[in-house]
């Protein structure tokens, strides 16, 4: 047993990673065949992981709503959604599942006229909590969020029409904001998220990093 | 004076509301100034300037829930293209995207008698990781999707006779309401040498102008203000352009909202002598 949930994922890790890594490096049709089948292998590994998904979705709702945990009701129109959504999509307009999908459809209508609008109203919601955040909780409480109010209270004018008809600088204040100060941060974040993804890369391929195999590894 | 933390905040939420639903009604009558920003005139110069003929690759990667931000941006792209006549594919990352990106990309073509297979081609949603799912397009598009979205077979499509992989596309834009952009500019752009752009939500954007700066992007249409900027360029206002008063109106509630929070929150610090309420 430690062969197949140890020893064995640590050498595929290892193989595949070293190997990810060279075929881009090797200018030869075989590295290149290689590059496409892994992509196709992973593409397939990708399906079989929504799966997976699906799987893990159902199980904590089912036990949810088993065990009657605050909130199970909203468990149950989980599931008369996800039940509506299948239905439709093996109905498949009356041909199938196992046949090519037909549209317009019962499918296509409910994502258009029941899961965009739903989705849609989701979103927009955020304009009311963030109207509701400004009066509760956005404060100069120092000097590092005074300045972030400022900055934030500059962009939205910048990005709104009533910012230009106020101070036609506005629009350029926000952009500068945005190019350099914005920038500057963001380039640190970006480059300090890099080195970290390639040490983590480092450390899955050579056997050091073994979260994912879980906690018994 | 009653806290702010107890303050009922469904008036606010009213208050909100009836601003919009006033700004909303009476949004015709309203005339606001909008000067295109430099960054989104890069991408309108930019896609007025390629040959006819040229490939285009857009990539929906939004859902329902940005549709508000980046549906207008990419009509307005797509409308551009087409009135260029360059030819325009399309596909998706985000599952929830592809009847969404397949069906705008339907009905601009309709508008210009352009067909699927010959002058377009959108491809839908491809599971997977991105760089791979990239690197298969990057080799061979046909076999990164043997069919598009309506389950035409790709092999003998007229469009994609010229267009074999991404080295043959001359510019790429990613409707981006997540982090999609980054990976389309390391394992697409810099590697196959297209050049690139992206379009975004608001909320997104602040990450991609670092790749402005570099070159990696030569553009980014953010918000349903880019979206009102290009339609400005493109002399057909429309549902950006249309958005833009009640954005105004919000972003003003906002705005006036955090100077009256802070005002009172000052006042009261004063009463107690300097020490935070």
């Amino acid at each position: 047993m430690r062969f197949i949930r140890l020893t064995l994922p640590l050498a595929l890790a290892f193989i595949f990673g070293l190997l990810g890594i060279a075929i881009q490096y090797i200018p030869h049709p075989l590295a290149s065949d290689t590059k496409e089948l892994l992509s196709l292998w992973i593409r397939i590994i990708g399906g079989v992981a929504v799966l997976l998904g699906i799987y893990n979705l159902l199980r904590l709702h089912i036990m949810r709503v088993a065990e009657k945990e605050e909130g199970w009701g909203y468990s149950m129109f989980f599931f008369l959604g996800f039940g509506i959504m299948l239905f439709a999509l093996l109905y498949n307009g009356g041909q199938g599942f196992w046949k090519p999908a037909v549209h317009p459809s019962l499918f296509d209508g409910l994502y258009k006229h029941l899961y965009e609008p739903a989705g849609a109203s989701m979103f927009a919601l955020l304009g009311f909590f963030i109207a509701s955040a400004a009066v509760r909780t956005f404060r100069a409480r120092s000097f590092e969020a005074t300045l972030l109010l400022g900055a934030a209270i500059l962009v939205m004018l910048g990005r709104a029409p009533l910012g230009e008809m106020l101070l036609p600088y506005f629009p350029v204040i926000s952009e500068w904001i945005m190019k350099v100060p914005n920038t500057a941060a963001k380039r640190g974040i970006l480059i300090g998220v890099s080195l970290g993804m390639l040490a983590t890369s480092l450390r899955i391929i050579f056997g050091l990093e073994r979260s994912y195999l879980g906690g018994r590894a | 004076m009653p806290k702010l933390q107890e303050f009922d905040r469904r008036w606010i939420f009213l208050l909100v509301a009836v601003a919009l639903a006033v700004t909303v009604y009476w949004s015709e009558d309203i005339e606001q100034p909008i000067t295109p920003s430099p960054s989104v005139e890069a991408v309108y110069r930019k896609i007025e300037n390629l040959p006819e003929g040229s490939a285009v690759f857009i990539a929906t990667d939004f859902d329902p829930q940005s549709r508000a931000e980046l549906v207008p941006i990419t009509r307005a792209v797509l409308n551009h293209c087409f009135q260029q006549d360059l030819k325009v594919l399309g596909m998706t990352f985000w599952p929830q995207g592809g009847p969404l990106g397949n069906r705008l990309f339907r009905s601009v073509a309709a508008k210009y008698d352009k067909q699927s297979g010959e002058d377009f081609v959108y491809f839908g949603y491809k599971p997977g990781a991105m760089a791979q799912v990239i690197t298969n397009m990057g080799e061979d598009l046909t076999s990164a999707f043997p069919q598009d979205a309506n389950n035409q077979p790709t092999a003998n499509m007229p469009i994609l006779q010229d267009i074999e992989n991404l080295r043959d596309v001359d510019y790429m834009l990613d409707m981006a309401a997540g982090e999609t952009a980054e990976p389309w500019i390391v394992y697409g752009a810099d590697k196959y040498g297209f050049p690139m752009a992206a379009g975004c939500t608001a909320v997104v954007a602040p990450n991609l102008y670092v790749f402005m700066n570099t070159g990696q992007l030569n553009g980014i249409i953010a918000g349903l203000r880019g979206a009102a900027d290009y339609e400005v360029l493109l002399g057909q206002p429309a549902r950006g352009v249309q958005g833009m008063p009640a954005q105004s109106t919000v972003h003003g509630i906002i705005i006036l909202f955090v100077i009256m929070g802070n005002a009172i929150y000052f006042w009261r610090r004063t009463r107690r002598g300097g020490r935070r309420p």
